[in-house]
């Protein structure tokens, strides 16, 4: 036995390693047309039956390229008319949310209004109406006015390219950092872009956009806060929250505070009965 | 000639009288149409070889077609029918390509 493999040295193809692409753009059928033409090379090629069924499907291929280019302009302005379909409905949906949401208020203000007139009869109800007044202030459910400041903080001018990685614009947690440092400056109420905050609103981020109290908003965000003006301004500046867009002012993003002297924040909508029931007895 | 003549009347039957295509076999249709195109440019390039036989134009065309939608079809039915059509599109337009290019050569002897 020799240690030498036997096996007869075979050349291999300098193209052995795209056999697949080669065995694709040469395995056509014209192959098989050789395979038959060399069995029998004198046979003619054609008969009389064979001809009708080449014609036939000759036919048939231009039947089918003939459905298709149909079938593709047919089914154009049915794609198109599918989109609109779907815009119209989602706006449609859109107007009927906006008219709800309208009545919706419509229907809080008049369960206010009656409220207010059943407790204004007996004397006890007078006493329950100021404490609920008080308390619906506090809890930010209803509309208050008072001085204030406004600070409107906006992206940075070139800030354009949206996405995770784009510095220059302002995030959930900004806007939290701005929010806090006002509490902490004594503000009293908040509301940010017309969006009132209670001590349950969340401020987080969806995507791109920052969502308050689960609304989407967009830039500037205006936030108004009511408190004793001067001093609130004053407090805020210095606090953790103006320093902080202070820093944040190095990379392009706008900041700017103005006292008020009077300022409107709306009341949060929907405040939810979380633990108290409907009295059993008396 | 004729061969031209056949598949202009079928271009046109299929314009004018749109016939109304099963909904089920609309997604194959246009793998139907590379199928049957890659059969017409074999039958071409061998008619220009010489080598032009009926009974293979005829099973190559249906064989084609069937089982260009064959594949796709059971693609469907496993959940990989996007993956599979284009397989079988760039299969199929691999062998048209090569066809037109032995076809030019004929032609322009280019």
């Amino acid at each position: 036995m020799s240690p030498v493999s036997d096996r007869p040295v075979t050349q291999r193809r300098p193209d052995a390693s795209m056999s697949l692409l080669n065995d694709l753009a040469n395995n056509t059928v014209v192959a098989d047309y050789q395979r038959v033409h060399d069995r029998s090379p004198n046979k003619p090629g054609s008969s009389r039956g064979g001809t009708v069924a080449v014609v036939a499907v000759l036919v048939a291929a231009g039947l089918v390229l003939g459905i298709a280019a149909g079938q593709t302009r047919g089914s154009a302005p049915a794609v198109a008319a599918a989109h609109k379909e779907l815009i119209d409905r989602v706006q449609a949906r859109n107007k009927s949310t906006d008219d709800l949401q309208k009545r919706l208020e419509q229907l809080r203000a008049d369960v206010d209004a009656t409220r207010a007139a059943a407790l204004e009869a007996t004397s006890a109800g007078s006493a329950a109406r100021a404490a609920l007044d008080r308390l619906s202030i506090l809890a930010g459910i209803s509309a208050v006015h008072g001085p204030g400041i406004k600070v409107v903080v906006d992206d940075a001018p070139n800030s354009s390219a949206r996405g995770e990685g784009s510095s220059g614009r302002i995030r959930d947690t900004d806007l939290q950092r701005l929010i806090n440092g006002l509490w902490a400056a004594g503000a009293e109420a908040v509301s940010v872009n017309n969006q009132r905050l209670t001590s349950l609103t969340a401020v987080r981020s969806a995507g791109d956009a920052i969502l308050v109290a689960y609304r989407p908003l967009s830039p500037p965000y205006e936030v108004l806060a009511i408190g004793k003006a001067d001093d609130l301004e004053v407090d805020f500046v210095d606090g953790p929250g103006g320093r902080w867009f202070h820093t944040l002012a190095g990379f392009g993003i706008r900041f700017n505070v103005s006292t008020q002297q009077d300022v409107t924040l709306p009341g949060a909508s929907g405040a939810t009965l979380r633990r108290a029931e409907e009295g059993t007895g008396q | 000639m004729i061969a031209a003549l056949g598949l202009a009347i079928g271009v046109a039957l299929g314009l004018f009288f749109k016939p109304s295509v099963p909904f089920w076999l609309q997604p194959y249709l246009p793998i139907a149409v590379v199928a049957a195109l890659d059969a017409l440019f074999g039958g071409a390039r061998a008619m220009l070889d010489g080598i032009f036989s009926d009974k293979v134009f005829v099973v190559s065309f249906i064989a084609n077609v069937l089982v260009a939608v064959l594949v796709v079809f059971i693609g469907d039915r496993l959940g990989v029918g996007g993956q599979l059509t284009t397989g079988v599109i760039v299969v199929l337009s691999i062998r048209i390509f090569s066809n037109v290019a032995a076809i030019r050569r004929h032609l322009l002897s280019a």
